[in-house]
């Protein structure tokens, strides 16, 4: 069989969108911002978190990435459970998806990273690349792989396909950040700006269709109706230069621009009690004209009751599956090249509060909202804390969605001197029990940081009642 | 202090490493299950109505079918307008011939003209005839050859120069040669053979017309001073003309004898096939007939003697005897003429005949008129018309066949539910029985037997609906859809009569239709 240049981009296409997609919940950093103490890369949380650590330096290669991928319809125990026959129980899996079932994957990367703190500032260059999948796939699409069309479980022999979607990108945001306290130390602010590299777009709106199959209940297959509405395909970038055949991958990776904005705040209610709250990543993307392509497919209906008998006998192959792919092959698709177009980004919203306990252990209440295609996911979080110096940084929380709570998170950051070492996850339910896991949530990262500034402070201040003004710069 | 401090969080993390390290080891015993699911599909097959005016037409292209105008009943209509065909050029030719040029002697006046100058030079012009062959009154001659021998014996040097043209100026011949006297032998012959198109002479009024004018020019020259002597010496010419095609011929032509072979007519729609047991049919009012051409300016009469029939390797003669007049056609225009044999034809076509061949004779001027025209590109041919309106009976008409079936794996498949449902208005009945055979024709099941489609009428379409079962007997210890892993073909029978198998004349007409739903619902398994 030949395989021609278009193909290979098709199956490259897949291939990106795959890799990017395998958490259906709203994809949070709690975590990060459980530990923005020790953590540097959590000022990407909120710019206005001022982290200890003097200076801190995380490295291509070393400083880390964060793994959020999963869906939201299964686990391991259901795959693996089987009936009495040793078969896998496909009932059970079924009957535990949800209507509209989503695969999701965040990953970041960080690949560079560069911050110094100030007396009462934080500036911070990095440098992050990021990719974004989400496929949203109807139950009734398993229904009909599981049952059939003809099956007695379907109403009234109706699949309905609509709500499924397909969502992928990846950029790298460049990124400076500067937070400051301010009213006399009672508040901090923040703001980072990002220039944006769009690498690759792909995105396919929801798709309204339906195929319902009509008999009774001695027959079912007497006729079938297939109905689908008017839908886009949009490329861009990688993506949209593959399907274009371009011959200018590079420029197609590298010749898409955006900006992007984060805010953040904390406010010193008093000593123990501190609000804090960010709004990341306000912005777009452009994507450039010359690597763009959006395939408008037209709504079409396929009626299919059987052949002709006399167009049989002239020789037409007239099966249900010819007669479709004719009527698919015969769709008039509306390609539109070189149209620019703007994706925003994900904006995600954290609020909350923090109750000091002690010296070293803190309480907190974290609200997390994220804006996607036009709905409000919330999230609500508990997370206790204990830090012990710039040492050893502890966070564990729990998180409310659907009015209840199903997830944990958990995570440290060591410092084995001269690095610390992160480990994160905000799916801890699927570490510790992966049989009822839905997700792989999972930072780790090196990254070099010096001085704490909390020991300057202490120092300052305990040298402030013996009349002496410096700040140790050495190492903790 | 330090070590004070870190001695906790050592053995926090040793008793989270156990802990998470005992959450995974159930996964080292992860096994996953035979993925085994049953999909049930439903897939409509045919959804069709049609008449037979449609189905008749989608078979064959070879035949027509309409409704009679007054009776509405369907006919079919089978035609070949060439049954045979024969051209004038078969049978009327033009034979070669030889024109008659004098020999060419030189006056003494050119001779004393030779000897005194050593050269003379002479121009004759001659009348021809061209020669009649069987007194007609004109001929066009297409093409031929001309063929020339020149023999000379003068003791010079000769330059002859020849030019034939028809009494239209048409050049027939364009000859040249020079003949070399050596001073020894003075006796020279040449001869060519050229090519001529599209002469005409006309006989039967001014003899101009009749006649090819031959133009000479020759030149002599002295070969070493030897003198003619008057009357000694001549050009002798042999011209012929050969290969000739007519282009037309006028006057009083010939009678000629026409023989034809046997033509066979096409009754493959009615003979056996090795798919078809014995046929027993009947048509009310079957109609053949014969149609004649002529586009010849010469009469002719056609004697069609007999059909012959072949059935089981056995002839037998119907005889006809009966003689068709074809009359002259005028210049450009055709004569037809026919006839009608129905009722030899009925009770030929209604004995199924293999198949039936005609023998046919004629004679072209039979009655020897004067005046006849044929050009080379004039023709009789026959050809017939069968129609065949529906108004029929038929019985026995059974189709067995067998189709391949590899591949079937019972074992997936749990059930299988045909279902199909007719109307028919046709007066036609349709008993089907499928069987799944193996290898050697056992049958392992019997997929359907009954009927198919159920005689009706316009007003009152006979609908039938059905579901056919494929499945395992819950009241037996066996899966019966076991068996099929043996199953190689599916024998089919088909039997197809009117109603009241076949035993009464039904008409069909133009509106009967048949409408025709087949869709499956199957279960099988999906294993991985």
């Amino acid at each position: 069989m030949r395989v021609t240049m278009k193909k290979i981009n098709y199956i490259t296409l897949i291939i990106f969108i795959i890799w990017n997609t395998s958490s259906a919940v709203a994809q949070s950093d709690m975590i990060g911002y459980g530990l923005n103490k020790t953590l540097p890369q959590a000022n990407n949380l909120n710019p206005a978190m001022l982290p200890d650590y003097k200076f801190s330096l995380g490295l291509p290669g070393l400083s880390g990435f964060h793994i959020n991928t999963g869906q939201n319809f299964t686990n391991l125990e259901l795959l693996t459970s089987v009936d009495e026959n040793g078969n896998i129980n496909t009932g059970d899996i079924f009957n535990k998806m949800r209507r509209n079932n989503r695969v999701t994957s965040n990953n970041t990367i960080n690949l560079f990273h560069l911050g110094i703190r100030g007396l009462t500032s934080y500036t911070a260059f990095s440098v992050n690349t990021k990719t974004f999948a989400r496929v949203s796939l109807p139950k009734e699409l398993f229904a009909f792989a599981l049952y059939g069309n003809a099956s007695d479980q379907l109403d009234n022999g109706l699949l309905d396909l609509s709500r499924g979607s397909v969502k992928t990108m990846a950029y790298t945001e460049i990124g400076i950040s500067h937070g400051r306290e301010i009213l006399a130390g009672k508040m901090t602010a923040g703001i980072r700006l990002k220039y944006i590299i769009g690498h690759a777009y792909g995105d396919m709106n929801s798709i309204d269709a339906s195929l319902k199959t009509y008999g009774n209940d001695d027959f079912r297959g007497d006729s079938i109706e297939m109905n689908v509405n008017q839908f886009d395909i949009r490329t861009a970038g990688v993506a949209g230069g593959l399907i274009n055949e371009s011959d200018d991958i590079r420029g197609s990776a590298l010749s898409n621009g955006g900006f992007g904005l984060d805010l953040g705040a904390t406010y010193e209610f008093s000593k123990k009690i501190r609000f804090f709250a960010s709004l990341n990543d306000l912005g777009f993307i452009n994507w450039n004209e010359q690597h763009t392509n959006r395939q408008t497919i037209p709504s079409f209906q396929f009626n299919f009751s059987g052949a002709d008998v006399v167009e049989l006998i002239n020789g037409e192959d007239l099966s249900v599956l010819n007669e479709f792919d004719s009527v698919v092959s015969d769709l008039e698709i509306d390609t539109t090249l070189n149209e620019s177009f703007s994706t925003s980004l994900t904006a995600k919203l954290y609020a909350g509060a923090s109750y000091q306990l002690s010296r070293r252990q803190t309480a907190s209440a974290i609200l997390y909202s994220e804006f996607y295609r036009g709905a409000l996911i919330p999230a609500f979080t508990a997370m206790y804390n204990f830090q012990g110096g710039t040492f050893f940084n502890f966070a564990f929380s729990a998180t409310m969605m659907n009015g209840r709570v199903n997830n944990f998170g958990t995570g440290i950051t060591l410092n084995l001197i001269p690095f610390q070492v992160v480990l994160a996850t905000n799916d801890l339910l699927s570490i510790v029990n992966p049989m009822k896991g839905r997700a792989v949530d999972f930072r780790f990262g090196i990254n070099h940081t010096f001085g704490n500034v909390n020991k300057g402070k202490s120092r300052a201040k305990k040298n402030s009642k013996n009349t002496i003004d410096t700040i140790d710069l050495g190492i903790d | 202090m330090k070590k004070i401090i870190h001695k906790p969080y050592l053995l926090f993390g040793i008793l989270i490493s156990i802990f998470i390290g005992g959450c995974y080891s159930e996964l080292s015993n992860l096994e996953l299950g035979k993925l085994q699911w049953s999909p049930e599909l439903g897939v409509p097959l045919i959804d069709s109505e049609f008449t037979l005016t449609e189905i008749l037409e989608a078979n064959s292209s070879d035949i027509e079918v309409s409704p009679d105008p007054e009776s509405d009943v369907l006919v079919i209509r089978i035609s070949d307008d060439s049954l045979f065909s024969q051209y004038a050029t078969d049978y009327f030719a033009l034979s070669d011939q030889t024109l008659n040029v004098p020999p060419i002697i030189l006056t003494q006046e050119e001779i004393n003209e030779f000897n005194a100058n050593g050269q003379v030079t002479i121009s004759r012009e001659a009348m021809i005839d061209y020669p009649n062959q069987g007194d007609l009154d004109r001929i066009i001659i297409d093409q031929g050859t001309v063929q020339t021998q020149v023999t000379e014996n003068f003791p010079a040097n000769v330059n002859l120069t020849l030019q034939m043209e028809d009494p239209n100026n048409t050049p027939i011949l364009n000859y040249n040669n020079f003949f070399n006297y050596d001073g020894f032998n003075p006796i020279s012959t040449d001869q060519s053979t050229d090519q001529f198109n599209g002469l005409e002479f006309t006989f039967n009024a001014d003899p101009v017309l009749r006649q090819v004018l031959a133009i000479f020019d020759i030149t002599l020259e002295k070969v070493n001073g030897q003198n003619l002597i008057f009357g000694a010496n001549s050009i002798d010419l042999n011209i012929g003309v050969e290969d000739l095609e007519f282009e037309a011929l006028y006057g009083d032509l010939s009678s000629q004898d026409i023989s034809t072979e046997e033509n066979t007519i096409q009754t493959d729609a009615f003979s056996q096939s090795e798919i078809l047991s014995e046929l027993d049919y009947y048509f009310e009012n079957p109609q053949f007939r014969l149609n004649f051409t002529n586009s010849m300016g010469i009469p002719i009469r056609f004697d069609v003697n007999n059909f012959t029939t072949y059935k089981d390797g056995t002839a037998s003669n119907e005889p006809i005897n009966s003689s068709i007049e074809l009359a002259a056609a005028t210049v450009g225009s055709t004569t037809t003429s026919g006839n009608n044999f129905d009722n030899i034809f009925k009770s030929i076509i209604n004995n199924v005949p293999d198949s039936v061949s005609l023998q046919v004779d004629g004679l072209i001027d039979p009655d020897n008129t004067p005046n006849n025209f044929v050009t080379k590109d004039s023709y009789f041919q026959a050809g017939y018309e069968v129609n065949l309106p529906l108004e029929f009976s038929l019985g026995g008409f059974e189709i067995n066949e067998t189709v391949s079936l590899d591949g079937i794996d019972p074992q997936e498949l749990q059930y299988a539910l045909f279902k199909f449902t007719s109307e028919n208005s046709l007066p036609i009945d349709i008993d089907f029985k499928a069987d799944l055979l193996t290898q050697d024709s056992t049958v392992v099941m019997n997929l359907f037997d009954g009927k198919f489609l159920a005689g009706g009428t316009e007003e009152a379409p006979e609908a039938i609906s059905d579901l056919i079962r494929l499945e395992d007997d819950p009241e037996t210890s066996n899966n019966e859809l076991d068996d099929l892993v043996n199953v190689k073909r599916v024998g089919i029978r088909a039997t197809i009569s009117t109603t009241n198998n076949g035993s009464e004349v039904v008409s069909i007409t133009s509106g009967a239709s048949v409408k025709f739903n087949l869709a499956v619902q199957a279960k099988y398994n999906v294993n991985f």
